[in-house]
């Protein structure tokens, strides 16, 4: 089998367990077969792993399994969030812009322009600074970040399409420009999406990673893997490495997934393009 | 060992196929090309024609199996190393693509194509001594040496198509093999572009083995001629006894089909009442260029008046540039009128608000000539005939789903159901065309404007199509603009013909008063490039 197949097959599995592990560990949490992940006053802390606590415990005698399990669920939810957002607002934009032309597309490209000037990290911290915490306001953080991506690609998607002789015929029969827009346009300009979708929640879950790290980003209750490492790191050097590594790891297997797909994604359409142009 | 003397190419019971399929492509060609000899291959669409040129010169994806024998000046290419192979293209068989724009390094000036060419092929010559040469085989093809440092993008299709010329013959090959070299070409420069290489081939004694599925033209410029189906020469023998009495099969739907297209006489005039009439049509397009002073225009379009009645067809002829296509896009409004009036159905389609405009403009639709690129990718064919009556909220979903049932049905592509869920790419050319047919039948037009809508088909295809066009015109009364750079085709399907050159109307008439008594110089111009079939009488 081709690489970029197994790739992809791969990153989806990965990607599929992460979202079992989301929906499965409230449910146990709630039956009680796993603790409270912000109960910690019982437990000894920083146990090393042991039957009781599978992954030890922290400064704070928290559980680090249970936390690490919960972790998944947030991140997922917010990058889920968080692009499903950006591309429902690049999309739209990016394909008014290529379409009309002119003057509105000069100012939204340059808008946009700026936006991706600024490096991702920096505009999403000083935007979880300026809205506060939150899932919702982290998801608009990141969101902002993304949205040029998409308005990108698109845009330039669409002046191509644009002067295509099928969108010439459309106006020929009377399509006035929402009706080309929606029917003639979208459909072949979102093919690229997917793959900048997976792919920008990869560098998602770090970022949102690297802003609960600074202590931005979520409320404190809500387990994060970010602000675990962050807790974690003062410990290292002592020899307490279970508090760093499971979150760690967690992290960088689900990028680790998501990029699979992504460039899985990616080989696999750039094939499919060549088979049907023969 | 096999003689070669005087046979530039031979096959004997030649077999090829791709290695995925199974099916011969080619199964058993005997074929001969004699040195110095024009011969044409025809045959309908898919019948292996560029196969055959491709496998000759062995480019074909590696591991492509092929059987019996295949010699080119008395050599087996099969046998020969990489190296000697190379040699062999170029040297022995030259070869003239299609279209000469993809074949061309945009990066690379023109003398430098034959700089490379000829420096590949005889590394030890010095640089001015290769240089006088490439420029000599430049001025042998009509192009000026002072072009000598200009890019392909600086050429026009025609000039393009010389300098492939140029470069197949750089070395005076014994075999020219000549791959349809002027469909992408109007008829006016395709005619010099096949006069230059005939007598080119001739002066250097090289045979020519021309690929095509014109007819016509293979019959203007080629003494001997073989047709080609499923991958057997099926008839072979002196193009004008060809063209006039085929025995097979094949070769007889070919010419029935090329016959059929070129139409043997003007058909009758009818009297009806006017639906469309153009008064002094002016669209310009501006040119950027000066800040003050007078607008520069390119005026492609200017003071054009025609009248077109209810069941009539009005032929618009006339070379590339001249100002057809500009036509079409300011009927169907997608480009600005400046100045004239456009009467549809007695609205003055100038002064309605766009609304009421857009309503008109319904009774006037358009077929594109590229079938494919008109359709949208992402659209099935069902989709794509009812959309127009979602476009105008006449019908829903369900009676615009019914109703391109029955044109599908219409247009002669049945079991309607079936095509229905197809998509475009599906499809091959002569059922797109009826598709996109389908599509500006959708909203009941009264005009139907065919911009070179038979030109990218087949002869065969191009047959159907006008007969369909034909009958849909018989039966709805339609009126039809049929805009065309052919003569020929244009006299046999049109009541009138206007002729353009440089947005005027340089003269109009019935199709066959145009062919017998041409009196503008255009006019001329184009039936002298325009073959077609010998008659009997002749």
């Amino acid at each position: 089998m081709e690489i970029s197949s197994r790739m992809a097959r791969w990153g989806a599995y990965i990607v599929a367990f992460y979202l079992l592990i989301a929906l499965v560990t409230p449910i146990f949490v709630a039956i009680g077969i796993l603790p409270q992940a912000n109960e910690g006053l019982g437990n000894p802390i920083y146990d090393p792993p042991s039957f009781a606590h599978w992954c030890g415990t922290d400064r704070l005698g928290r559980d680090v399994c249970v936390r690490t399990l919960e972790g998944s669920g947030v991140a997922l939810q917010v990058v889920f969030l968080a692009v499903t957002l950006a591309v429902l607002i690049g999309v739209p934009i990016g394909i008014i812009s290529g379409y009309i032309g002119g003057s509105l597309d000069r100012f939204l490209v340059l808008i946009m322009d700026t936006l991706y000037t600024i490096p991702v990290l920096l505009l999403s911290v000083v935007l979880a600074f300026l809205l506060g915490r939150g899932i919702p306001n982290a998801a608009v953080a990141l969101c902002v970040v993304y949205i040029p991506q998409y308005f990108r690609v698109v845009r330039n998607q669409t002046a191509q399409v644009k002067a295509e002789l099928f969108v010439e015929a459309a106006r020929s029969l009377g399509a006035g420009p929402l009706w080309i827009m929606r029917k003639y346009l979208l459909g072949n300009v979102i093919t690229s999406i997917p793959v900048l979708l997976t792919l920008n929640a990869a560098d998602a879950v770090l970022v949102l990673g690297g802003l609960g790290f600074l202590g931005l980003g979520l409320k404190e209750s809500v387990p994060e893997w970010g602000s675990d490492l962050n807790m974690a790191l003062s410990a290292v050097p002592t020899g307490i490495w279970w508090t760093a590594v499971y979150p760690g790891l967690a992290m960088f297997l689900l990028v680790l997934g998501l990029s699979f797909l992504g460039e899985g994604l990616e080989e696999l359409m750039s094939n499919s393009k060549l088979i049907s142009n023969k | 060992m096999f003689n070669s003397s005087g046979v530039a190419l031979e096959l004997e019971g030649f077999r090829q196929r791709y290695s995925q399929s199974p099916h011969w492509i080619l199964n058993g060609l005997d074929f001969k090309i004699k040195s110095g000899e024009c011969v044409a291959l025809v045959g309908p669409s898919g019948c292996g024609k560029s196969t055959l040129a491709k496998a000759i010169l062995q480019l074909l994806p590696q591991g492509s199996p092929s059987e019996g024998g295949l010699f080119i000046s008395g050599q087996d290419p099969r046998q020969l190393s990489q190296a000697k192979l190379r040699k062999l293209r170029g040297k022995s068989v030259g070869l003239i693509f299609q279209d000469p724009m993809t074949r061309l390094n945009p990066l690379m000036t023109v003398g430098g194509h034959l700089l490379d060419l000829l420096q590949a092929h005889n590394p030890t010559t010095t640089y001015s001594s290769r240089k006088k040469q490439a420029e000599e085989l430049l001025e042998r093809v009509g192009i000026h040496k002072k072009r000598f440092l200009a890019y392909p993008h600086e050429f026009s299709g025609g000039m393009r198509q010389r300098l492939g010329i140029a470069l197949a013959l750089a070395l005076n090959p014994e075999l020219v093999i000549a791959d349809e070299p002027t469909t992408s070409l109007d008829m006016d420069v395709a005619n010099k572009v096949m006069a230059e290489l005939c007598s080119q081939c001739k002066e250097i004694g090289s045979a020519l083995l021309l690929i095509s599925h014109d007819l016509a033209m293979a019959g203007k410029w080629c003494e001997r001629m073989a047709i080609l189906n499923n991958g057997k020469i099926v008839e072979e023998g002196q193009s004008r006894q060809l063209l006039i009495n085929p025995k097979s099969k094949t070769g007889k739907t070919l010419v029935n089909a090329a016959r059929a297209r070129e139409g043997e006489k003007t058909p009758k005039k009818s009297q009806s009442k006017t639906v469309l009439e153009v008064n002094c049509l002016r669209s310009w397009h501006p040119l950027g260029g000066m800040l003050w002073g007078a607008p520069q225009w390119v005026k492609a379009v200017n003071n054009v008046s025609f009248q077109l009645r209810e069941g009539e067809a009005l032929g618009v002829v006339g070379l590339s540039g001249c100002g057809k296509s500009t036509l079409c896009k300011a009927l169907t409004g997608l480009t600005p009128i400046r100045g004239g009036e456009v009467k549809l159905e007695n609205q003055q389609l100038l002064t309605l608000q766009s609304k009421q405009c857009q309503k008109a403009r319904q009774s006037l639709q358009m077929v594109f000539q590229d079938p494919l690129a008109s359709l949208n990718p992402r659209m099935t064919i069902g989709e794509a005939i009812s959309d127009p009556l979602l476009i105008h909220k006449i019908a829903n979903q369900k009676k615009a789903h019914e109703k391109s049932l029955e044109l599908l049905e219409k247009v002669g592509l049945s079991p309607a159901s079936h095509y229905q869920k197809c998509f475009p790419r599906e499809l091959s050319g002569g059922q797109l065309q009826r598709v996109a047919i389908a599509r500006a039948l959708t909203l009941n037009p009264k005009v139907l404007i065919c911009d070179e809508s038979v030109s990218m088909l087949d002869a065969e295809s191009q047959a159907e199509i006008l007969v369909l066009l034909r009958n849909l015109q018989e039966n709805l009364g339609l009126a039809i603009l049929f805009i065309t750079h052919d003569l020929s085709v244009a006299t046999g399907f049109c009541h009138k013909i206007i002729v353009l050159n440089n947005g005027h109307i340089v003269e109009e008439g019935p199709g066959i008063e145009l062919f017998n008594q041409p009196k503008a110089s255009i006019t001329r111009k184009l039936i002298e490039s325009c073959p077609r079939l010998p008659q009997e009488n002749l």
